[in-house]
């Protein structure tokens, strides 16, 4: 079993460094659906492949590259505070309901992976709030330094608690909601929105990681297959990032995790998890 | 606003504060994870049912103590502990930096993200 689960978190981190999804998203199903786990050790278990992999892109580039710590920082408090929030809401529902909402986030995950897509970067006036939040930031690119702009604070902050919420009710780390929030709400250019997501996922895992630890969810011998084997994926799909073709691999992995969520929702409907 | 020398700093010393500890929790984890297998692998644990871990790998205190004592299953616990630990790492050294730059408002803001995982790890259940 801990050969399967490694090798199994290997692939995770594998594709969640080669298409940007969290590698939470696979091993809750490879747990629970393909190997019979107890859906709560599952949700332990991912919230430790949650923190290897932000701690391990982080350690792979030795800095926080285009991340902007203050926005990260700030949407933090609210991510924080929803995971907190989303700890409490799992006791108090049955495993069947949180099996179906992972359900539908999966389905919310392939259907974005879909229609995820370049936008100008915003040179609009920034709003007053992000000024006085010192914000505003440039980052590299192909023409030198560019300025960017950030809007939308207050909305982009409530979207963070709900991502929040959802990570700490299942276990993930919800970076595609965390850059929904930031690329299309906040207007931030979506590489510095990828990599300050990656930034905020392990703190939000963290928020919870806590709180799951102290109620048994966290199984050393689940985890620590999951840690070491996302780790190993992790490094390994950023060597092979710049030489194959991502577009065909998230094609896939989408149309799967579509089909995996919709097999999740009907376990958890029929009372099989 | 650009990021100042300071900032670059303390995210390379993040950084390579993160890379070190990614390490720790690896080795920590891994060997006690080969030594768990050698000794107790056979008698497969059941994870079909939930009954949650054993008590002492719940707290922190109690998987630091147990380690001491060299119980593999706490060791790899605390490998588990220290990833879960690097986080709150990071947002303490980012405390640090807005501390020396004097920039109150994101100082209040780090406390308040440091509050809520500090309450996390060490007193919510």
């Amino acid at each position: 079993l801990t050969g399967l689960v490694a090798t199994g978190a290997i692939g995770a981190g594998l594709l969640g460094s080669l298409t940007g999804l969290g590698g939470g998203i696979v091993i809750v199903p490879l747990l629970t659906l393909a190997l019979g786990v107890d859906i709560h050790y599952a949700i332990g278990a991912s919230l430790v492949s949650v923190l290897a992999t932000s701690s391990g892109a982080a350690a792979a580039y030795s800095r926080e590259g285009f991340a902007n710590i203050r926005i990260g920082m700030f949407l933090e408090i609210a991510a924080t505070a929803g995971a907190l929030t989303g700890t409490v809401i799992t006791a108090f529902i049955a495993p069947k309901w949180v099996a179906v909402i992972f359900g539908l986030v999966m389905l919310h995950s392939a259907y974005m992976t879909f229609t995820s897509k370049v936008r100008e970067i915003s040179v609009e006036k920034p709003d007053r709030l992000a000024t006085f939040l010192k914000m505003n930031s440039r980052y590299p690119s192909k023409d030198g330094l560019r300025e960017y702009f950030i809007h939308s604070v207050p909305l982009g902050f409530s979207v963070m608690f709900l991502a929040g919420i959802i990570s700490g009710l299942l276990g993930i780390g919800s970076g595609a909601m965390k850059v929904i929030g930031m690329d299309r709400i906040m207007k931030i250019p979506f590489r510095v929105s990828t990599a300050t997501s990656n930034f905020m996922i392990g703190i939000t895992a963290a928020a919870s990681a806590g709180i799951y630890l102290s109620r048994g969810y966290i199984e050393p011998g689940l985890a620590m297959p999951v840690m070491l084997g996302v780790f190993a994926g992790s490094m390994a799909g950023a060597r092979l990032l710049p030489k194959i073709k991502t577009r065909t691999l998230r094609i896939i992995f989408a149309i799967s995790i579509a089909v995996i969520g919709i097999q999740m929702m009907i376990k958890g409907l029929t009372g099989n998890l | 606003m650009k990021k100042n020398r300071m900032e670059k700093k303390s995210e390379l010393f993040a950084g390579r504060l993160v890379q070190f500890l990614v390490i720790i929790a690896a080795l920590i984890s891994g060997a006690s994870g080969i030594f768990f297998l050698v000794t107790s692998g056979q008698n497969a644990s059941n994870y079909s049912t939930f009954t949650g871990s054993a008590e002492y790998l719940r707290s922190v205190q109690g998987i630091i103590r147990s380690a001491l004592s060299l119980n593999s299953a706490a060791i790899m616990q605390l490998g588990i502990l220290v990833l879960i630990s690097i986080p709150v790492i990071r947002v303490a050294v980012f405390l640090f930096s807005f501390l020396r730059e004097r920039d109150w408002t994101y100082v209040i803001i780090s406390t308040i993200v440091m509050g809520i995982l500090l309450y996390s790890l060490l007193g919510g259940k």
